[in-house]
């Protein structure tokens, strides 16, 4: 025999047809012999009826209109195919600006170009030597040719050949 | 050829061979339910009828991805709309009665003729329309697909993307909280709303 709560709590799915043939004999045979549970089936049916009745009719009234969705359906379609032309214009500005920020120094600079780098360490000095020797000349400006010793990195190649795979995110 | 002496499968076939008229047929013999679901999931026309066309609109181009061996087409049309109506009422938060179309005088074919039976239903309608609101979303997806589709548990699981018990859950509780609501008052309920509103 089922407990009650344990009837009560499959009520719904017995009334759906839910129940597994085993379960479900064990449920009639307990609704037959408990008044309360019985009591319990007959409110669970009289919403299941009220529903079946009633919830299908929520939002029963609405007329399709195909052209609205095809039309919708046909401009994203359309925004879909321009989307990547428009990014690759956008991916073109930005490698231009960015070719325009590395070139510009050459107009400028002629052949002394230095290149930045980040501050890793002290930059060794050297001293020009003077007609005095190798002291530092006190009470002049101190007139000294500062070499870093820096090695610039290789340019990278910034030109990226803008084709259907990278463009596309 | 006649829309509803095709078969699902076949109208879909055609589909796949970029007939439109294949398309119109598809969306016609789908579209009824498929704004049943989000109207009843949304309770607003509006939001109803935009998330209905983004479903469809994303089913016709993902329409080559639909594998019939895996689950029904209806099936599948109603998660793609689920989806976007999660995605919705996620955005809004709460949805809210659209009571103007309560109200409106063309609300669903009636089912008898009397002028009191038609108000008497309408005034039932109202009545679940507002305690679905009450429902919590998941709850109310339970009992919109399990009365307004009549799906089994299985395929309310598949949609909502839940285990089984998980559904049938969804719906037992789902049935203890509308019986909290409708129920104390019943018929009391209805009488109630046809004196206000003669
Ligand atoms: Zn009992």
């Amino acid at each position: 025999m089922m407990h009650c709560w344990k009837v009560r709590s499959r009520l719904v799915a017995y009334i759906h047809g839910e129940l597994q043939p085993h379960e479900r004999h064990l449920v009639a045979r307990h609704l037959e012999d408990c008044e309360t549970c019985y009591a319990a089936y007959l409110q669970q049916l009289e919403l299941t009826r009220e529903l079946e009745q009633v919830v299908p009719f929520v939002g029963a009234d609405y007329r399709p209109d195909f052209k609205r969705v095809w039309a919708a359906m046909q401009s994203e379609t359309v925004h879909s195919r321009s989307a990547p032309r428009l990014q690759s214009l956008h991916y073109g500005l930005a490698a231009l600006i960015v070719a325009a920020l590395f070139f510009i120094p050459l107009t400028f600079g002629g052949n002394e170009i230095t290149f930045a780098s980040p501050p890793t360490q002290p930059a060794p000095l050297t001293v020009r030597a003077t007609p005095g020797g190798t002291q530092p000349i006190e009470g002049t400006a101190v007139a000294m040719h500062i070499v870093a010793d820096v090695t610039p990195e290789p340019r990278r190649n910034l030109y990226v050949p803008l084709t259907e795979a990278n463009t596309t995110p | 050829m006649d829309p509803q002496s095709e078969t699902l499968e076949a109208i879909i076939n055609r589909c796949l061979q970029s007939d439109q008229t294949a398309y119109a047929a598809l969306y016609e013999s789908c579209a009824p339910s498929i704004y049943r679901l989000c109207y009843g999931l949304l309770m607003n026309r509006q939001d109803a009828e935009d998330v209905m066309q983004e479903a469809f609109v994303y089913a016709f181009k993902n329409l080559h991805r639909y594998d019939s061996t895996r689950s029904a087409f209806k099936t599948w049309l109603y998660t793609i709309a689920l989806s976007r109506c999660r995605n919705l009422y996620r955005r809004k938060r709460l949805p809210w009665m659209d009571f103007a179309s309560l109200l409106s005088p063309d609300l669903p074919a009636p089912r008898s003729e009397t002028p009191e039976s038609r108000l008497m239903e309408t005034s039932a309608k109202a009545a679940v329309e507002a305690a679905l609101a009450e429902l919590t979303p998941r709850l109310r997806e339970a009992i919109v697909l399990r009365y307004g589709h009549g799906l089994t548990y299985r395929e309310i699981a598949e949609v909502m993307g839940c285990p089984q018990k998980t559904a049938e859950s969804r719906v037992r509780l789902a049935h203890e909280r509308l019986r909290g609501v409708l129920q104390p008052v019943g018929p009391g309920l209805l009488e109630e709303l046809i004196g206000i509103e003669a």
